[in-house]
């Protein structure tokens, strides 16, 4: 518990608190893009007197205003929109390039404009996004930045919940009129309550004093904000005031869900509206706007509902070719059965190391990562589980699967439990060996390590995705040396496992596990596309690379290949 | 069959083509249909954490019950989950356990914060005697290879430490040596190996994804390899 200030201190913070107050409101007065906005609403778009210790701006710090234009943000869902200008002859240092953004002209001249400021860096060079401008050298001459209208336009919170808005509810519909009677008398009181610059805040940053839903919408783990100008105590309430306040959280979490569903739908709208750009550079307190014929350049885009993100054009097209051979070899699989499929030692050991368990009657473990079922590794260790599991009921061993995840935990019960009914041995399966031990990382380290330490497994299988928790599990169990195979997608973690266990999986061999071991012609075939793929884009790289360097020997411009081997995320 | 094989397998196949689709699709339908999607995964996994509730009490039950070694343990997984539960359910803001003043953190909180981060960090820090001790076996120089990665070791841990480049300028006439090799070891081998085995985790992911789409994998259905 947290002691409160001394009675001696609290004159002092207040005496602070105000001073600070004073200073942000002098600050935020005084700030250059206050100043700049107030001086334009006021008397329209002109340059500023320098500071006496500020250099001058001149025209060449001014972009081209032929270059400036705005367009749609082309891979978006109508979203954004991309302001784009020349860099300009000089940048002097500290220059600040100003983009102002107005609903109508005539905003501009009613000061009814919000302002965007970028410095200028190599990081908004529009080269750098060769997705929305391409590879030419042009790109390279120009600044670009992503405005989103919304985000300028529209509240960053959805509005509070008053006595006007639950009425509003109640008109359309979503709740009823009992409910109404019943919940203004709350909001009401907690309206009284809340601090005079606290809206009523339910579920998410709530005064101490206001019943909260917070439980219900945070995750455990959050810790509960309550704003510092909260009251220090609680009203006193009845139990019948307590009990409405108890019916009405629910709903109030209810309804801010609405109040954000308006929102979001509200930022829709503001976003589809077509909008005008104004550019300027500032420096201190000297603005100068890019002009033509002596007027502000003005700009005008909208944004547009896309259909498809052309920036990841190229990750499509190569997705479709790998599928495209795997599912070939896949077909080719199926008509010639018997593929040579290169060795997988890790895989390779696991038959030895459930036998060596069985002779030294010690359990088999298999411990899954921290992924859910709708990762890959995930599904791939439980895949590989399927295979051990048969294996185990096989040699009349026992196996114990640790989970981290309860679906996983569901799915390997289903797996271990069909394989005992494969190797015709049902009645060994005892569903306590599959359980899923903690759901925190590291509880669950702690109880695999006790468990390992106590029962000597003679075989360890980690399989999976894992973080910190792989060398404690992996170390633990070469203590206590039984034979440990590892396969991890998670390559940070690959290290540890390859120095502490016998075998390891490295990344795409956790994948290649399950058709590996099962031999199935198609599965092999689905492996042997995958090699396939693995040579292309060796190929590619070695070709890519030489291109390359001859390119940059004979001075071509190869900017297209050079992005066309960049990984692009869109 | 039909219901426990091929509509599930029908399912699989639509919603992963559509997950394939959506993300490369930008339009506000398609974001919709991600939400949703992952609406359920969170509604799925609520009522997986009953099962995964129930499979963990069940095993521990047993193992107090037929005093299994180590069964004193299972205990205090009960103490532990019905205790937080508990100040859970009764730190609710009108529950007996509540915060009373702003200063105040709930008794959830509080076990939270004072036993069970507590807890974490202590196995965490357990890490670093762990890592000393896989250093020490790994970096025996047995053969060449093993020799390489003692020398590279070494490089890259001593100049990422500040007194490498007092010994680099002393060494090496005020020239940062030591610390630029490190670097260049790690910026150059390191990362080359990386995204090797990067690029062959995503085509082993394309792979593994068309074997499922296509319902040629199914041994995460419980049917075996076939």
């Amino acid at each position: 518990m947290r002691k409160s200030h001394p009675v001696i201190v609290r004159p002092l913070t207040t005496w602070v608190t105000i001073a600070l107050a004073a200073m942000v409101f002098a600050s935020a007065s005084a700030s250059p893009a206050n100043a700049a906005t107030t001086a334009q609403a006021a008397t329209g778009p002109a340059t500023t007197q320098p500071a006496a210790t500020q250099p001058a701006l001149t025209a060449s710090s001014v972009p081209d205003p032929a270059s400036f234009r705005a367009l749609d943000r082309p891979d978006d869902d109508g979203s954004g929109i991309l302001v784009v200008w020349a860099k300009p002859a000089e940048q002097p240092k500290d220059v600040k390039f100003v983009i102002q953004v107005a609903r109508s002209k005539e905003d501009f001249r009613t000061g009814k404009f919000k302002t965007r400021e970028v410095s200028p860096s190599p990081k908004i060079l529009a080269s750098t996004k060769p997705t929305y401008f391409g590879y030419s050298e042009e790109t390279k001459g120009l600044y670009y930045t992503d405005i989103t209208p919304a985000k300028l336009f529209c509240p960053e919170e959805p509005p509070p919940l008053t006595t006007e808005k639950l009425k509003q509810f109640a008109d359309q519909n979503i709740i009823t009129p009992e409910q109404l009677a019943r919940a203004l008398p709350v909001v009401a009181a907690l309206e009284k309550e809340k601090p005079a610059t606290q809206p009523v805040a339910f579920a998410t940053t709530q005064p101490a004093t206001a019943p909260t839903t917070a439980r219900a919408t945070q995750p455990a783990t959050a810790p509960i904000t309550r704003p510092a100008t909260a009251p220090a105590t609680k009203p006193a309430l009845s139990p019948a005031e307590k009990a409405e306040r108890k019916w009405f959280a629910p709903l109030a979490a209810y309804l801010e869900i609405c109040l954000a569903e308006e929102l979001k739908a509200e930022c829709a709208k503001v976003n589809a509206e077509p909008y005008f750009f104004r550019l300027a550079v500032k420096l201190g307190n000297q603005t100068l706007y890019a002009t033509r014929d002596g007027e502000p350049v003005l700009v005008e885009a909208g944004s547009r509902v896309n259909f498809f993100k052309w920036g990841k054009l190229n990750n499509l097209v190569l997705a479709l070719i790998f599928s495209a051979i795997v599912v070939t070899f896949i077909e080719i699989a199926k008509r010639r059965p018997g593929l040579f499929i290169r060795k997988i030692a890790g895989l390779e050991a696991i038959d030895e190391a459930i036998g060596r368990s069985t002779e030294m009657d010690r359990p088999v473990y298999f411990i899954h990562g921290s992924g859910a079922v709708s990762d890959l590794s995930a599904i791939a260790s439980v895949n590989i589980l399927s295979h051990i599991a048969y294996r185990t009921a096989e040699h009349d061993s026992r196996i114990h699967v640790m989970n981290q995840e309860p679906i996983v935990t569901a799915v390997s019960q289903e797996v271990v439990q069909q394989a005992y009914t494969r190797a015709g041995r049902p009645d060994a399966y005892n569903p306590d060996d599959v359980s899923l031990i903690a759901y925190e990382q590291f509880a669950f380290v702690a109880a695999v390590s006790g468990m390992m330490v106590r029962q000597q497994p003679g075989a360890i299988f980690i399989l999976g995705y894992f973080g910190a928790e792989s060398l404690l599990l992996a170390e633990t169990g070469s203590s206590t040396g039984a034979i440990q195979v590892a396969g991890t997608d998670a390559y940070t973690q690959l290290p540890f496992f390859i120095t502490t266990c016998d075998y390891t999986l490295m990344g795409e061999e956790l994948y290649a596990a399950s058709a590996y071991l099962s031999r199935e012609p198609r599965l092999l075939g689905g492996l042997r596309g995958q090699d396939v793929g693995k040579a292309f884009i060796m190929i590619a790289l070695v070709v890519g690379t030489i291109l390359l360097t001859v390119a940059v020997a004979k001075g071509w411009d190869v900017a297209w290949l050079r992005g066309l081997l960049k990984a692009s995320n869109g | 069959m039909i219901f426990k094989r091929t509509i599930p397998l029908l399912i699989v196949f639509g919603i992963g083509v559509l997950a394939f689709v959506q993300d490369y699709v930008p339009h506000p339908w398609s974001t919709a249909f991600r939400d949703e999607m992952t609406t359920w995964t969170m509604v799925i996994g609520g009522f997986a954490m009953f099962l995964g509730l129930y499979s963990l009490s069940h095993m521990h039950v047993t193992r107090i019950r037929r005093q299994m070694p180590g069964w004193g343990y299972s205990i205090f997984v009960f103490i532990g989950a019905i205790g937080m539960i508990a100040t859970g359910i009764f730190s609710d803001i009108f529950g007996p356990l509540a915060a009373g003043t702003k200063n105040e953190v709930d008794l959830f909180d509080w076990g939270y914060d004072n036993i069970l981060i507590p807890c974490s960090a202590t196995v965490f820090s357990i890490l670093a005697f762990y890592m000393a001790s896989a250093a020490f076996r790994t970096f025996r120089a047995r053969n060449l290879a093993a020799g390489l990665l003692l020398a590279a070791a070494i490089i890259v841990m001593f100049g990422r430490v500040p007194v490498s480049e007092v010994v680099s300028g002393w060494l090496f006439n005020d020239r940062m040596v030591i610390p630029n090799l490190s670097k260049a070891i790690m910026d150059y081998p390191n990362l080359a190996a990386k995204r090797g085995i990067m690029l062959g985790i995503a085509l082993g992911v394309i792979s593994q994804s068309m074997r499922i789409l296509l319902g040629i994998e199914r041994s995460y259905m419980g049917g075996g390899d076939r």
